[in-house]
């Protein structure tokens, strides 16, 4: 008889082993950090932005890291596009012309809100951490975008399409724009 | 040998066995489920019900389940709004906002309902293969798959790229009912592409000094032709991942 619960006993505990084995699905997973979030890839085609975040929920984790990482292409658009003023003002010599100022701070300002469609989240990895999911995300946005998207916001102003058109710069955008536009085309 | 123990040996090996099968348990699914691109047709679309008592109940809402995806696929508005409060100690969600509309409101696709061309039952579901009629869906495409038996597919960590189709992956959860799982991880995916799409900041503040940072995105999109490039489910963390694609516009 105490063979037999002993027996018994055994049994059932590899059974629920067995059935524990078959659920174990929060099992901290204890994957390295990706490549592409400790060393950013560099293309001058492209602005990378690399974020990390945690939350108990997968999907928020995700959202708030790729939202993380497009507020930073923002910011590094933000970034290129002032970096062009500079140079068209330099060109011009407008440094002092307040509406012009104004007027190219606008541009900006709509290329950087509205210019980011296009972003995409390239590559993506989530981790448990605890009772944390913890979400990478590498999201990507072509240079030629955001400077299309700068080209058609000083066409539209005339005041500034009529300063600006001659320089140099504006021919080294226009060209740049023309390639990618030219590379849509042929694929 | 007694008939004692004989009994006691029986009883201790079926329970063992009873017990191993549970972890053993396979997870079929039809390769046209997890790879809906080996259907070369143009319009295929794969339906997925729990099972049910009646079969036959459960293969018409896996039909259902097929032709509102497709209608989904076809087009939809999206108006999405999500905003974010990082600080020091993280980043809080504020609020977050996701609707999609079908573009065609009413679900009127005869010539699928009529070629539902194969039926699969696993464990705990139903599928089922819908296809246009002038599609003839080709032998292969009938195997099954044990998603145990699958290494993880590049595109879950590596989104594939391409000047003429935004990629997207969508992940979700395992909740109660599989279906729902699979069908949050497509919404998932839809998404990011409405995100990758047509975005626009509508506030991006960071508070120099204290490290506080405010960004409120929005998306106000259409998007047309979705298609389900792969499906993967990862029974290690019980994740369900979808991979689609559309058109740039």
């Amino acid at each position: 008889m105490r063979l037999l619960i002993s027996f018994l006993l055994v049994a059932l505990s590899l059974m629920l082993i067995g059935c524990g084995g078959s659920k174990s699905l929060q099992a901290t997973d204890t994957g390295d950090i990706p490549d592409w979030f400790t060393s950013v890839p560099k293309d001058p085609n492209f602005l990378y932005a690399a974020k990390t975040a945690t939350s108990q929920d997968l999907q928020l984790a995700l959202d708030k890291a790729a939202t993380d990482a497009r507020a930073e292409i923002a910011r590094q658009v933000e970034i290129k596009v002032e970096g062009l003023q500079k140079r068209f003002q330099e060109e011009t010599g407008t440094n002092t012309d307040a509406q012009l100022l104004e007027q190219f701070t606008q541009a900006n300002k709509t290329v950087v809100s509205t210019g980011l469609s296009g972003t995409q989240i390239t590559k993506q990895k989530q981790l448990q951490d605890g009772s944390l999911w913890r979400a990478y995300v590498l999201v990507e946005y072509p240079v030629g975008a955001a400077n299309q998207a700068l080209l058609q916001q000083i066409k539209k102003n005339e005041q500034l399409y009529t300063r600006y058109r001659a320089t140099q710069t504006f021919k080294e955008l226009d060209d740049e724009v023309k390639k990618l536009d030219d590379a849509k085309k042929t694929q | 040998m007694t008939v004692g123990r004989f009994l006691t040996r029986f009883i201790f090996i079926f329970i063992i066995i009873l017990g191993l099968a549970g972890s053993l348990q396979a997870q079929h699914y039809p390769d046209w489920f997890l790879n809906p691109t080996l259907i070369h047709c143009i319009h295929s679309v794969s339906g997925v019900a729990e099972k049910s008592y009646l079969s036959d109940s459960a293969i018409s809402y896996a039909i259902s389940n097929g032709l509102n995806q497709q209608n989904i696929n076809n087009g939809i508005e999206v108006q999405a709004e999500t905003s974010y409060w990082g600080t020091e100690a993280g980043k809080y969600c504020l609020w977050r906002k996701y609707e999609e509309t079908p573009c065609n409101k009413i679900i009127d696709n005869q010539d699928f309902q009529r070629n539902t061309k194969k039926i699969f039952k696993n464990e705990n579901l139903v599928f089922v293969l819908l296809v246009d009629s002038m599609c003839e869906v080709s032998e292969y495409g009938v195997q099954s798959v044990d998603v145990k038996r699958v290494s993880t597919p590049q595109w879950v960590e590596h989104i594939p790229e391409s000047s003429t189709y935004w990629y997207a992956v969508g992940i979700a959860p395992k909740y109660y009912y599989e279906t729902s799982s699979w069908s949050q991880a497509e919404q998932e995916a839809r998404k990011y592409l409405a995100f990758s799409e047509g975005i626009s900041i509508k506030d991006v503040t960071k508070v120099s000094g204290s490290g506080e940072s405010k960004q409120v995105l929005v998306v106000e999109v259409e998007l047309k032709n979705i298609e389900v490039v792969a499906r993967w489910r990862n029974i290690k963390n019980d994740l369900f991942y979808c991979l689609l694609r559309c058109p740039k516009q």
